[in-house]
């Protein structure tokens, strides 16, 4: 299938606005730091709908949504680091996309995890693994020599992939996951979707923000419209414009 | 300058401004045109100046063949054929000891041209598919970096035999962060342009994953500097273009009908600038002039010049507007007073 690509309109082209001296208003702040970084991962885990999948999951926040709320990229990704380095919080590969990243705390991702376990056989093992390879590795996958030197044989293993803790990547390799984050990803894909097919459907391909908030055809939206926007925004899947009428959503062009 | 077309035309510009005006339009001084008995075939990918002196320059095309012409006869001087299109070519900056051009065609294997003997001395083998773009280090006169379609960029020294020096690694070695087809792998796509800072202590890689990456030339580590999403989909070669003598440096990427003007420390994209109406191909900086040059799909090529501009005052009054200096290419004509038409 061609892409057909929108060509901006000719007006567009010379642009005689001078830029201003800092920031136009309604963006983030250009340069973050450590503290504003934090800030922006607790903003959006209070996003998070917890009572959605029945308080079965941690809040999940994907480390693109950061990028729409702290506009320097490379200190979020520095920052999340120390932090992954600190014990604080953990990186997941959620598995729909290749450079998503999924950022859970540490305190509830444990307490999550062994409450989905709890009252199962496997719930020692899983106990076990949080314990010694998840709290010593800071790392998104494990191979299978590395679990054996840690002490997990085969069978264990496969009664963590059963479990839901590990996913499986490769032969002889596994994602480290969250039990019950299929129903997430499941509604995150069906809500990007709707907002997105809002959004093109619109005459100009841009809605305003306060309007999306109000729309009936947003059912499609479980996670709430403002989890799915930061989303969107810090995809650059679509351009947040500050106009005189308030922020508008525009679709990016490729 | 010198500048390459797609119908296989050559064409040398004079890039000096002697009418005074903020437009101007650069003259062409000669062409090698479609009448030259001579000219290549199909389009030129690639052109450069002799590193040395104006007086020879070294053109390759998809016709297969690198051509070496002298500047005042502008007729070639050399050629060389290969079995594949020609992708890349690039002539080391500093060399004093050597005369190699890399050229990257589409077979697997690097070719290494010698000036002074007329042949292919040397390949280099490693790569799996066909070699997008190659680049000569700006300090060391013996490394070379090559990129290719399969995602894979790798730094050589040319005086050993047995094989690359490193194969860059976008997760340095962090095995578990991507899926395993992807190990040691730049970019998850093609490797589509490659350019040294001019210190030649870092390389800017861009490739068709639409991400753009900062390594650290030494040590072969990505500095995981994120630029966010840098659209590129092409399927040749891109040429970008890093600024010289400024602080800080900035990278300035073809995207889409605009070019992306990033910070490349920081990642930060300062501003796009606008003003072709069709496809960026390419873009080159001038470090004398300090000016950008970028030629597009729409047959033009554009010189970016520096604006020296005043941050606007807050309190904007009726006056200081009228004196504000505007470009006269942003002028409208249009006559202000209401009884005419």
């Amino acid at each position: 299938m061609e892409r057909r690509r929108r060509r901006r309109p000719l007006a567009d082209t010379f642009s005689a606005k001078r830029p201003r001296g800092e920031a136009p208003p309604g963006e983030p702040p250009l340069h973050g730091s450590p503290q504003a970084v934090e800030a922006a991962l607790r903003d959006v885990a209070a996003l998070f709908p917890r009572g959605l999948f029945g308080d079965a999951l941690p809040p999940l926040v994907l480390r693109h949504q950061l990028y729409s709320l702290v506009r320097d990229r490379t200190t979020v990704d520095r920052h999340l680091n120390r932090l992954r380095d600190e014990g604080r919080i953990r990186l997941l590969h959620l598995g729909f996309e290749a450079d998503a990243l999924g950022v859970v705390f540490m305190e509830p991702y444990t307490a999550k995890v062994l409450q989905a376990v709890a009252g199962k056989p496997q719930a020692g093992l899983v106990r076990r693994f949080l314990e010694t390879a998840v709290a010593a590795c800071p790392e998104l996958s494990y191979e299978q020599s590395r679990m054996r030197a840690l002490g997990f044989a085969d069978a264990d293993v496969t009664q963590l992939v059963a479990a839901g803790v590990l996913t499986v990547r490769d032969a002889g390799s596994w994602w480290l996951a969250v039990p019950g984050a299929g129903r997430f990803i499941k509604a995150f894909v069906r809500g990007r979707r709707a907002l997105l097919a809002v959004i093109r459907r619109s005459r100009y391909k841009e809605v305003a923000l306060a309007e999306l908030g109000q729309r009936r055809s947003l059912a499609g939206a479980r996670l709430g419209v403002a989890y799915h926007v930061h989303d969107l925004v810090g995809a650059q899947l679509v351009h947040r414009i500050p106009s005189a009428s308030g922020t508008l959503l525009r679709l990016a062009e490729t | 300058m010198l500048s390459g077309g797609s119908d296989g035309v050559i064409v040398l510009y004079d890039l000096e401004n002697f009418s005074r005006k903020p437009c101007y339009t650069c003259k062409a001084i000669c062409s090698v045109g479609r009448s030259h008995p001579d000219v290549h075939r199909f389009s030129v990918e690639t052109v450069q100046w002799y590193p040395h002196d104006t007086g020879m320059f070294t053109s390759s095309s998809f016709d297969k063949t690198l051509k070496i012409w002298d500047t005042n006869t502008l007729q070639p001087a050399e050629v060389f054929h290969f079995e594949g299109t020609v992708y890349s070519h690039h002539m080391s900056p500093v060399a004093t000891k050597h005369c190699l051009i890399a050229v990257g065609t589409k077979s697997p294997k690097v070719q290494l041209c010698d000036l002074k003997s007329g042949s292919c001395s040397h390949i280099l083998q490693g790569h799996r598919q066909e070699v997008l773009a190659v680049s000569w280090s700006p300090r060391h006169e013996y490394i070379l970096a090559t990129a290719s379609a399969d995602g894979r960029v790798k730094l050589w020294d040319v005086r050993r035999a047995s094989g690359c020096l490193t194969t860059l690694d976008q997760h340095n070695g962090e095995k578990s962060k991507a899926s395993s087809e992807a190990a040691n792998t730049a970019h998850n796509g093609r490797v589509n342009g490659l350019c040294y800072t001019n210190d030649g202590l870092h390389l800017l890689t861009i490739g068709t994953d639409d991400r753009m990456r900062l390594w650290n030339s030494s040590t072969g580590e990505n500095t995981l500097v994120n630029y966010g999403k840098v659209c590129n989909e092409s399927r040749k070669g891109l040429k970008f273009a890093i600024s010289c003598g400024c602080n800080p440096e900035f990278a300035f990427v073809p995207y889409g009908s605009t070019i992306a003007v990033y910070t490349i420390f920081s990642g930060e994209l300062i501003t796009m600038l606008r003003g072709h109406y069709n496809t960026v191909d390419c873009c080159v900086f001038q470090p004398n002039f300090q000016e950008l040059y970028s030629g597009s799909k729409d047959c033009n090529i554009l010189a970016w010049i520096p604006a020296l501009r005043e941050p606007i005052p807050d309190d904007i009054s009726e006056k200081s507007l009228s004196q504000q200096h505007l470009n006269p290419a942003y002028e409208d004509a249009w006559s202000s007073s209401e009884d005419e038409g």
